[in-house]
């Protein structure tokens, strides 16, 4: 059995066998290393010291639940042979609260709990967006009165000349500074909730990225 | 093999390996397999392990452009191997005493060379 052969049925056992991604890609590592320094031409010399590709990755899946209860002790009766290998298998069960299933209760709890955060998102959102909405408004008073002042100072400029242009000048001073404030502030406003709504987005595609991943791994390997 | 492998030992080789130099994975093996009768899928859990234990670190550098995993034993690694070290001999010795027993009455200049022979070996071999 060649390099590829070999890593590909191992990659597809440990997927099977419920090994998170972490370890899964560690283990490959290892073993794609050891071909690849034991030469090209050798491939399927290392593949036969190696053995069977099923057994390594149930030696693995084995060791992997038996990570933090196996203390080495140079004893000579806890043997590394195949009968050891069998019975550390029993505690596979253990190992089989899968690192996905962490990610689906993850999930599972957001949407619980979006009963209590939803409405609470729900009605900052919508006082933020009330903040934003009064104070455009307020931007655009401005301009209004500008362009009021300006149109009266036009009229009155006729009966009395000073007061008339004093008023048009205040009148294009405001439709000015509520031009100059408002088209910005309203950029800047938009642009504001369209990161929130991107980032709220983004997290929720993770989270369920993060669901399918395992998946999605298990039909490429 | 008559004797197996215990896991303990396959640990304290290991990290006997590495502590003589910061190596990867394939010497590992290999210096394994002139020693022992271990099959090279018998040493990624034992590397595993000791590095979950915090007995060896590693660290990857560049090799024919792709990365080699190298091990390193830590402060740990190096007191727990010494430990070993000592209880080997204390393993070996009392099984000698037993095992070799009837060598060692009938000759007993010869069979002080070899001991310490033999324990040097230990040393360097483990």
């Amino acid at each position: 059995m060649k390099r590829l052969e070999y890593m590909t049925i191992l990659r597809q056992k440990l997927v099977d066998g419920g090994l998170g991604n972490d370890e899964i890609n560690d283990a490959l590592e290892f073993y794609e290393e050891l071909f690849l320094d034991g030469g090209y031409e050798n491939e399927e010399q290392t593949a036969q010291n190696l053995g069977d590709p099923e057994m390594l990755a149930k030696q693995i899946l084995a060791e992997n639940g038996a990570v933090g209860f196996v203390k080495p002790q140079p004893t000579m009766d806890d043997y590394v042979d195949n009968r050891g290998a069998q019975q550390t298998q029993t505690t596979q069960p253990a190992y089989n609260i899968a690192p996905d299933n962490r990610r689906t209760a993850l999930l599972i709890i957001v949407l619980v709990t979006s009963i209590v955060w939803a409405p609470t998102l729900i009605g900052l959102l919508s006082g933020a967006f009330a903040v934003a909405v009064g104070l455009a408004a307020v931007i655009f008073s401005i301009g209004c009165v500008g362009v009021g002042l300006l149109v009266t100072g036009g009229v009155t400029a006729f009966q009395a000349p000073p007061v008339g242009v004093l008023m048009i000048g205040v009148g294009l001073f405001l439709i000015g500074l509520g031009v100059l404030i408002f088209m910005p502030f309203c950029k800047f406003v938009i642009g504001l909730f369209k990161k929130f709504f991107t980032w709220v987005i983004g997290a929720l595609r993770k989270l369920f990225n993060n669901v399918n991943n395992s998946k999605a791994v298990s039909d490429n390997g | 093999m008559s004797f197996p492998i215990s896991a303990g030992l396959l640990d304290s080789m290991v990290l006997a390996i590495v502590s003589c130099e910061d190596t990867y994975g394939y010497e590992i093996t290999q210096t394994m397999r002139k020693a022992v009768d271990v099959s090279e899928s018998t040493l990624y859990p034992v590397l595993k392990r000791l590095q979950k234990s915090q007995m060896l670190e590693t660290y990857d550098k560049e090799y024919m452009g792709r990365n080699r995993r190298y091990y390193h034993v830590t402060a740990k690694g190096a007191a727990q191997l010494s430990s070993y070290r000592s209880e080997w001999l204390e393993h070996k010795q009392k099984v000698d005493s037993i095992l070799l027993k009837d060598q060692t009455e009938k000759t007993v200049t010869n069979n002080n060379e070899e001991e310490e022979l033999l324990s040097s070996e230990s040393i360097v071999g483990i």
